[in-house]
């Protein structure tokens, strides 16, 4: 499972059951990011311990963050596990975005490198 | 009393005076039964009279019984029609009860049947709106995440474009302005000046003996030394109008808005001693033993029919000019100075 473009790339990696996000993602509107989520959800449906890891992800626009948050409410709703966000300190919104994420899921698991 | 057939025959009687006595006797026992017989016919009399009474008591006790028997019967008629009624009644309110009870289960089930639906329904409800409240609050909590992502992602990109911004108006070795900076500077204060009528001076500072001095003590402390000198300009520049900046290679610019020519050599010559007040040792140095520069000052009124390098090319002339003298000094541009002269210099302004 993966999405290579210009600016962005997700990869999901089976043997560390991570999905990496990295680049730029401006898709414009939920539908457009509709593969991007199909492969958080596919992932998510293999493991019961999943990661994902955004350090080198610089730049998500709003339909992107609402991608994410609707990623989290159903793995909320389906009783997910284990879910853990990996993050940078260094990118703004990051240090405050995947916090508020947490709100729809307390057991997500954050690690701000 | 004694039966007449019974007497004694007369002939036989043998004293008179016996039979008198006899019947005196006898006439005593008719006279008393004569008073028995009216005691008896009084008594008897008596006794019919008082039957008599008795009768017409027992009459009229037994009309009155008889009254009141019809009475009676009359009141049994219709007591006995009232529980015929009654039972009638009674059979109707049973029947009706009856069905009323009826009506009443079949009622009482159904509203059973309808509490258990309303508890369902309630029930369901209360699941709806249990998922309901919980999906506003996710709603609410995504719309909040939504807004202060879009503020972070706002707040990243103002500061990313903040810092291209700076780094693509300052000089990435000196740290001063570089020469994109100084250029639009220049255009902005020639219009400013230039509508207000004030002066706008040029202070250009070059190092002395730059290229000897990189051969020598190589790049590095070449470096070194162009952010020393820049540095040094820096802190001699007089407010924070004043524009330092890196006009290219070993040449710096300070852009001095409303000062006139002495206010910017007065500039020119601080500069040119700090530098050599640094003392920053120059072994190829054709001038002394420490790092020195030269310095080139103008200053005129702008005037917007102008271009605004005419400013530069009189600094550089002058700057030429203390070259030309031996370096280490500065040259104020004016008449003897620049080669071509076509703007009143701004020697005497303010």
């Amino acid at each position: 499972m993966e999405l290579k473009q210009p600016d962005y790339s997700i990869q999901y990696d089976p043997g560390t059951a991570t999905v990496i996000c990295r680049g730029a993602l401006r898709l414009d509107g939920l539908e457009a990011y509709r593969p991007v989520l199909d492969i958080l959800e596919n992932a998510a449906a293999e493991t019961t311990a999943l990661t994902v890891d955004l350090q080198e992800l610089e730049f998500l626009n709003s339909s992107g963050i609402s991608m994410l948050s609707m990623f989290v409410v159903r793995l909320r709703q389906r009783g997910m596990a284990q879910l853990t966000f990996k993050g940078s300190a260094k990118i703004v919104w990051q240090t405050r975005s995947l916090k508020n994420l947490q709100r729809l899921m307390p057991s997500i698991a954050l690690v701000l490198a | 009393m004694r039966d007449p057939q019974s007497l004694p025959d007369p002939k036989a009687i043998p004293d008179p005076t016996k039979l008198i006595a006899e019947n005196a006797q006898l006439r005593q026992q008719v006279a008393a039964l004569e008073q028995s017989n009216r005691d008896l016919q009084i008594a008897l009399e008596t006794t019919a009279i008082h039957g008599d009474c008795i009768e017409n008591e027992l009459q009229s006790t037994l009309s009155l019984y008889r009254r009141q028997q019809r009475r009676l019967q009359t009141v049994l008629r219709q007591v006995a029609q009232q529980k015929r009624d009654l039972e009638w009644v009674l059979q109707t309110t049973i029947e009706h009860s009856t069905v009323i009870e009826n009506e009443l289960f079949t009622a009482n089930e159904r509203l059973v049947l309808e509490a258990d639906r309303q508890r369902n329904a309630g029930q369901k409800l209360q699941v709806l709106l249990e998922t309901i409240t919980r999906e506003r609050e996710d709603l609410e909590h995504v719309l909040r995440l939504i807004i202060e992502h879009g503020d972070a992602m706002i707040e990243q990109l103002y500061t990313q474009a903040t810092e291209a911004g700076a780094r693509a108006s300052v000089d990435a070795l000196t740290s001063v302005a570089n020469r994109r900076r100084f250029d639009e500077y220049l255009a902005e204060q020639w219009q400013t000046r230039g509508n207000r009528s004030e002066s706008l001076a040029l202070v250009m500072v070059d190092v002395d003996s730059f290229k000897p001095y990189n051969d020598v003590l190589g790049h590095v402390a070449g470096d070194v030394c162009l952010q020393q000198v820049a540095l040094t300009i820096a802190q001699v520049a007089r407010s924070s109008s004043d524009l330092v900046a890196r006009y290219g290679g070993e040449e710096f610019a300070v852009l001095l808005p409303r000062a006139t020519l002495q206010q910017a050599e007065l500039v020119g010559t601080r500069i040119r001693q700090a530098v050599l007040d640094q003392g920053l040792p120059h072994p190829r140095s054709v001038v002394g033993p420490c790092v020195t520069v030269s310095v080139g000052v103008a200053a005129l009124v702008p005037a917007s029919h102008v271009n605004p390098l005419v400013l530069i090319d009189w600094a550089d002339q002058a700057l030429y000019a203390a070259k030309q003298q031996g370096r280490d000094r500065v040259v104020v541009a004016d008449e003897g100075t620049t080669a071509t002269f076509t703007l009143r210099p701004a020697i005497n302004f303010g």
